[in-house]
């Protein structure tokens, strides 16, 4: 699929309104978008854990996004503020790992917008893609099989 | 043929599936009573489906509708209760079918039902989308408003509901039958034919919505000849993130963002032909407006309009932002033609400036904003089910009984009535319900509804198996939904993988996992291998968790102990061009399915049985007919007035514009609550204590004379109304010739020898008071009855002696709906209706200004003209003020006591500005009336009997449930650091003094389960790790014995 | 209550050096409630570290534990075992807390996870204002209960010095001018008279400068058995 033959591991986290019904629309449009992201539900984007991605992360996943419902929009009424401040938080200390905070992303979308969802995986794809394999990812491989 | 359905007492029938109807069905179904939701089209949702956004919130947020918080994004339903697997048990929707018949009487209605085939099995439609693929025709998509096309076999919306494809078998349709020969189910069967039922009802509820106006139908504004003319509804579907562009707002002729936009209003409104208000065009207008605003940078937006009609809570607010943030210009004309340049597309628009000389301007899009007219088929309607239409052709209602029509046992809701928005609707809708309720009390809880489960049902299931201290025995279904999720993923390799994957005792393949026969399968396995964890890897969580969850139930094992792939929608169907790929990620999506699976424990909810009786406070109109509403319905209440009499503000009214007599509506009133054996009214009596949670209570009561007494009750009614605002504001109380409104109509009606001496009159509108520094004391907002009152006493003026001058000092005038008439009836017998603005209000001053010889005193009003550019001065005789309504002295109090927001204007502020405007947020509470913003007697009853019908949802439950997925505090580690308390986006933690928190220190925070609306951003927060939310704890989430939240599978 | 902020993590890192087995030690009192070094921070923190050592390459042990109260024994025993199979115990207490470690653990190798900062509270969810230095000698009783040492920049005792703009402080425009607050809330309370009381020179021998400082209650104490 890619040029250096690295295909990433991403994870995204997304609440159950809009952030997994735009995967769902995206599905209902089959809309493509790259097969390397997978799928966490969380109740609302209100419950991103800096935990919880720093452990996908030291599970050896490339890159971590969450989808969130558009700010003014969370079922939740400001839930995803919550999950953005966390994951701003979260970004920097990326940095401060090593890792990079471009690594992880948060996007905010409608549960209409399947396009947008699509969209999103593909830039985190090409994203992670330019910036290579994590480090972390080697070491964890045997872990899993 | 006519089948005879047989039918349970007390049904009631709604007739209308959108916003309305929806509300009405659920509020009926959880009372108890069996419903018939019957729709025209293939779908549910009706014109709210369309919307993208509302006003003035911006938010899409059908899915708070109502407080069930089940999965996700619940469009076009109001609730989780209309999701397909989810349905609620006591409803029964009946979509492409309509009314043909009906006889009897309230309380045994024979109702003949013609049920168009949709040729396609609900129960069998997959959603593949073969059918569609292989449809030769094309027709414009009703749904997306033409924008975009659509198949002759197609979904209504791509979020239907029931979610599945109908054949619309037009003469259009060439009968190819390709999609059935296609289709993999056997689902679609192009013979069927359209087929008769009768439904024995006790009521019917009639929310059939409105019909837009035609935009064609004004051919001086080029809708269909000028490609840039778009009506409101396909701007709607522009902006919509759901939309064609998903919400890129582009002009149709070159698919430009657009750059100058022009919105012109009234179309379809306030002219000869429809001589009323649409009543929602200015606030959508305003809400287009800024959508733009925000979507293109630097877009120029131009309403063209005669009144800015703001007239509900928080509108006004929202239309200054529209001005003054946003920068919407809005311009007082009402555009009468425009022309194209058929160069490129732009539009030219003629109207007169500022100076009075007429201007010329160029846009590229201009929005037609369309009115609402009464349903397609009202008249037919009417005609089977024998009630009235009015002058206007909409359901004709009597002012003090404004949900029944002219037929006993037939109520009618939303825009049917007079043109509403959602929030008005919702109100009705749920209004209707309760009037329904209390009509056949005798039935009410007749069919139990359980929410003991995450799903809905009757509850009646098996005993459950006790699975704790098992080790996890996991079975894994995969779902071949073919094509779906085969044509694209090895399901054989998927199978092989899953069985090596931890705690994996069985794995299968159950064909189409959702057939009769894929369920069966399930239940045999769990049996047959004694599984105790369920992974089923088929589609949605959204759409079909509540089906497994029940199966595995039925199979005795806890709803909760059951996990979903998607390997659907968020696999199969993105990757179907990859098979490797999408393999693979099934693999682990299962294998994440089987981590949480294992880390699933059961989940139990608390039974509550709710105290069954209402506390009411406030004894005006409002409050008087919840208490009746509830009584009837066979439930106590307890009724608090804090005068010395009840009727509340009713006193003061003597008559109403349509003609009615209030006084009346008083007397009747009264003697019913004082008669009613249910009801214990306390006057002098205010509430000062209130505590408790939903269902149970506790509230103490303090007469004036100091005595106190306790009740326990299940829920709460806020109906303490409000107060016409005095202060001195234009030499109100100063000037013996200054009155108010109320003043005048007092005066009117008990001196009208008096009035009729009058010669000239001024009334000035929107007066707001003054504080001691000559500052307005209120925020501006519009008290939305004054108009009316207004023009109600102008008229009884001008009837009293036409040669009165009287002269109307407005801002916007106010006259929604069918109020409208009697603004054109003013202008007609010659009242005056003079513009004014903020910065050109009107100056009062006394003449002579004597006090001993105060009755000689004359004044003088000056105000600019706006036509004439020039001031006006005239020397009245009498100067009435049409003062603001404010809220009841003492509702912060209240607010505070019942821990109960308020909105900036200062009234009860309730969960959800339109789609929950007669709920608090706490579930138990309720408001209605002017408590909750200026209205009419009409709608302060509809409010009414909405929180009745709520309240009684909530009183007839045998038990009702509390919990399921909450945050839950482990008080041994709780240190009261008030994290969760300030973070909590519904303010439900409070840190409770008498708990034990971490070190045996007192004071630990408790998380209402009642109340919890299950977000978990608490739990993400809480600094000592204390919170944990059921069923997402963070081993459930981080599952530490199997990697699930970096790691993939490796093939 | 005592505010504290976390160090960079490269810090934290260099504090480390070359240990192989690190403790993450939290502290569930004061600097849990500022979210500095609870439960929470303490796991973060320890993830964080696992990760950066492996982007190094040099992929360490880390363990998180968290106690009550760093600054009681009774409740840093659990603990013993914990650190006595670490090469360094990052503590992310207070600066009482790290010495409380090093006093009960006199073999172990104790660094701060912490910067401790000061004295003070939760203006709203996310911001911590000083409102104590501890001086040793409380003057709020005249003062207005508005503290000049704590929150006058130059710790004036006298009224305001000629930096006072609008309320605000010349050191930083962000600062509101304590003695500008002080005056402002004894006219509303009607004790403007206190404005006048002259504040002798500050006893600094009680604050820090007279060195550490102890205090002994007698009556509190429970004295060895003879």
């Amino acid at each position: 699929m890619s040029d250096n033959g690295f295909e990433p591991q991403i994870t995204a986290f997304m609440c159950i309104y809009c952030g997994y019904m735009a995967a769902d629309t995206a599905g209902a449009l089959r809309i493509p978008y790259p097969a390397n992201v997978k799928l966490v539900k969380l109740p609302c984007t209100g419950k991103t854990d800096p935990r919880y991605i720093l452990q996908a992360f030291e599970e050896g996943a490339d890159g971590v996004y969450v989808v969130a419902c558009p700010v003014g929009n969370c079922h939740h009424v400001r839930g995803n503020e919550r999950g953005y401040a966390r994951v701003q938080r979260t970004k920097k200390l990326l940095d401060a790992i090593g890792l990079g905070g471009e690594r992880l992303e948060m996007f905010f979308m409608s549960g209409g917008q399947g396009q947008a969802f699509a969209d999103a995986a593909k830039e985190m794809t090409e994203r992670i893609r330019s910036l290579g394999p994590s480090p972390i990812k080697e070491r964890v491989n045997e872990l899993t099989g | 043929m006519a089948v005879n359905h047989e039918n349970p007492e007390g049904a009631v029938l709604v007739v209308g599936g959108g916003i309305g109807g929806m509300r009405a069905a659920i509020d009926l179904a959880e009372a108890g009573l069996k419903v018939y939701l019957v729709e025209r089209e293939a779908g549910l949702g009706g014109r709210v489906a369309q919307l993208g956004y509302m006003f003035p919130t911006h938010d899409c947020v059908l899915c708070r509708g109502t407080s069930d918080h089940g999965y996700g994004c619940t469009r076009p339903a109001i609730s989780p209760a209309f999701v397909d697997h989810n349905l609620h048990p006591n409803i029964e929707i009946m979509t492409r079918t309509e009314i043909v018949d009906a006889s009897g009487q309230a309380g045994d209605f024979t109702v003949t039902l013609r049920h168009h085939p949709r040729y396609v099995s609900v129960e069998r439609c997959t959603n593949c989308g073969l059918c569609a693929a292989v449809c030769p025709v094309r027709l414009p998509s009703e749904f997306q408003e033409a924008l975009v096309t659509r198949m002759a076999i197609h979904k209504s919306a791509p979020r239907s509901f029931p979610d599945a494809y109908y054949v619309d078998k037009g003469d259009y349709c060439t009968d190819c039958r390709r999609c059935q020969a296609v289709c993999p189910t056997g689902a679609v069967n192009l013979d069927e034919e359209a087929w008769d039922e009768q439904v024995h009802v006790s009521a019917v509820i009639l929310a059939v919505g409105y019909r837009l106006s035609d935009a064609g139908a004004l051919e001086e504004f080029g809708y269909g000849r000028y490609p840039n003319v778009v009506h409101s509804m396909q701007y709607e579907r522009y902006v919509s993130r759901s939309g064609p562009t998903e919400g890129l707002l582009l002009r149709p002729s070159d698919n430009q963002p657009p750059k100058r936009i022009a919105w012109l209003q009234c179309i379809g409104s306030r002219d000869q032909e429809h001589p009323y208000c649409s009543s929602i065009c200015c606030m959508y207008a305003t809400k287009e407006a800024v959508l733009a605003k925000q979507r293109v940078e630097g877009v120029h937006c131009q309403v063209f309009m005669m009144d800015e009609r703001a007239f509900n809570k928080e509108y006004n607010a929202y239309f200054h932002r529209s001005c003054q943030e946003y920068g919407v210009q809005y311009t007082r004309c009402r555009i009468s033609d425009l022309w194209e340049d058929p160069q490129t597309h732009d539009l030219i628009l003629h109207y007169p400036g500022e100076d009075g000389k007429m201007k010329e301007e160029r846009f590229d899009m201009v929005v037609l904003s369309v009115g609402v007219q009464p349903p397609a088929g009202a008249e037919a309607l009417a005609r089977a089910l024998g009630f009235n239409l009015n002058e206007y052709g909409f359901c004709r209602t009597d002012t003090f009984n404004p949900l029944e029509t002219s037929q006993p046992g037939i109520y009618v809701c939303g825009a049917f009535a007079s043109p509403k928005e959602i929030a008005e609707t919702i109100i009705d809708a749920a209004g209707a319900a309760g009037d329904v309720m209390r009509l056949f009390h005798d039935q009410l809880g007749g069919r139990p509804s359980s929410r003991e489960y995450p799903f809905l049902s009757r509850g009646d299931f098996p005993p459950e198996r006790d699975v704790s201290g098992q080790p996890p025995r996991v079975g894994v279904f995969v779902c071949r939904c073919y094509p779906s999720i085969e044509g694209a993923v090895d399901i054989e390799r998927l199978l092989e993988r899953a069985r090596e994957y931890p705690h994996v005792v069985y794995a299968a393949d159950v064909g189409y996992g959702c057939f009769p026969e894929g369920l069966a399968a399930i239940k045999q396995a769990i049996a047959d291998h004694d599984l105790n964890r369920v992974v089923v890897a088929a589609c949605s969580h959204r759409t079909h968790e509540s089906l497994f969850q029940r199966t595995v139930r039925e199979a005795g094992l806890n709803a909760y102990l059951v996990e979903m792939a998607n390997i659907r929608e968020h696999c199969a169907w993105v990757h179907a061009q990859e098979p490797e790929a999408a393999t693979r990620k099934a693999m682990e999506l299962v294998r994440m399915a089987v981590g949480r699976a294992s880390a699933l424990q059961p989940v139990y909810k608390t039974a509550v049985q709710p105290v069954r009786r209402a506390l009411i406070i406030g004894g005006g109109v409002a409050g008087m007919t919840a208490a009746l509403a509830i009584a009837d319905a066979g439930f106590d209440v307890t009724l608090v007035e804090r005068s010395e009499a009840l009727g509340g503000h009713l006193h003061d009214i003597h008559y109403v514009v349509e003609g009615y007599n209030p006084q009346r509506l008083l007397r009747d009133l009264v003697n019913r609550v004082r008669g009613h054996t249910r009801i214990d009214v306390y006057t002098r009596t205010e509430v000062v204590e209130h505590s408790g949670r939903v269902g149970n209570y506790r509230a103490v009561l303090r007469r004036q004379d100091g005595r106190q007494e306790v009740v326990t009750h299940g829920v709460t009614i806020v109906a303490t109304g409000g107060q016409e605002a005095r202060g001195s504001r234009y030499l109100l109380g100063k000037h013996p010739r200054v009155i108010t409104q109320l003043e005048l109509e007092e005066a009117i009606t008990s001196r009208l020898d008096e009035i009729a001496r009058l010669k000239d009159v001024v009334m000035i509108q929107c007066v707001r008071p003054e504080d001691s520094e000559g500052r307005s004391a209120l925020p501006p907002y519009c008290s939305r009855i004054c108009c009316t009152s207004t023009i109600k006493n102008a008229l009884r003026i001008k009837v009293a002696n036409p040669d009165c001058r009287v002269t109307v000092l407005y801002k916007d005038i106010i006259t929604y709906g069918f109020r409208e008439q009697y603004y054109t009836e003013a202008r007609r017998r010659g009242v005056l209706f003079v513009r004014y603005d903020e910065e050109n209000e009107p100056v009062v001053e006394s003449l002579n200004g004597d006090p001993s010889t105060s009755s000689e005193r004359r004044l003088r009003v000056t105000v600019q003209e706006p036509m004439l550019r020039r001031p006006m001065v005239i020397e009245p005789d009498l100067l009435v003020l049409s003062m603001a309504i404010e809220p009841a002295q003492g509702s912060a109090e209240l607010a505070r006591l019942l821990k109960v927001p308020l909105s900036h204007e200062g009234f009860f502020l309730e969960a959800h500005i339109k789609m929950r405007p007669m709920d608090f947020m706490e579930e138990g509470i309720f408001v209605c009336g002017m408590a909750h913003y200026p209205k009419f007697i009409e709608e302060s009853i509809s409010h009414a009997l909405a929180t009745a019908g709520r309240a009684i949802t909530i009183l007839a439950k045998e038990p009702f449930y509390i919990g399921g997925t909450v945050a839950v505090v482990d008080q041994t580690k709780c240190m009261g650091c008030l994290t969760c308390v300030r973070v909590c986006p519904f303010h439900i933690p409070r840190v409770d003094p008498h708990r034990v928190g971490a070190g045996g220190i007192a004071g630990a925070s408790y998380i209402e389960p009642a109340l919890c609306h299950g977000c978990g951003t608490c739990t993400a927060e809480c600094p000592a790790t204390a919170i944990q939310l059921v069923n997402y704890t963070d081993t459930q989430i981080m599952v530490p014995e199997m990697p699930v939240l970096g790691s993939w599978v490796s093939v | 209550m005592i505010i504290g902020e976390q160090k960079p993590l490269e810090e934290i890192k260099e504090l480390i050096g070359d240990a192989r087995k690190v403790l993450v030690a939290g502290c569930g009192t004061c600097v849990a409630v500022c979210s500095a070094g609870g439960e929470r921070e303490a796991q973060i923190l320890a993830s964080a570290l696992r990760l950066a050592f492996q982007v190094d390459g040099n992929s360490r042990e880390v363990t998180e534990a968290t106690v009550q109260r760093q600054c009681e024994w009774e409740y840093i025993d659990p603990l013993a075992e914990q650190v006595a199979e670490s090469d360094v115990v990052v503590s992310l207490a207070c600066g009482i807390g790290v010495q409380t470690l090093v006093e009960r653990f006199p073999e172990a190798w104790i660094v701060p996870g912490l910067n401790t900062t000061f004295l003070g509270m939760p203006q709203e969810q996310g911001i911590w204002v000083e409102r104590c230095q501890a001086c040793g000698q409380c003057i709020l009783g005249v003062t207005a209960g508005i503290c000049p040492i704590a929150r006058c920049s130059k710790q004036l005792l006298n009224g305001p010095c000629g930096g006072s703009h609008d309320g605000k402080c010349e050191v930083n425009p962000d600062i509101e001018c304590a003695w500008h607050l002080i005056y402002e809330r004894l006219r509303k309370l009607g004790k403007l008279e206190l404005m006048l009381r002259f504040q002798p020179a500050k006893d600094w021998s009680v604050s820090r400068d007279g060195g550490p400082r102890r205090i002994v209650r007698e009556d509190l104490r429970v004295l060895p058995e003879t």
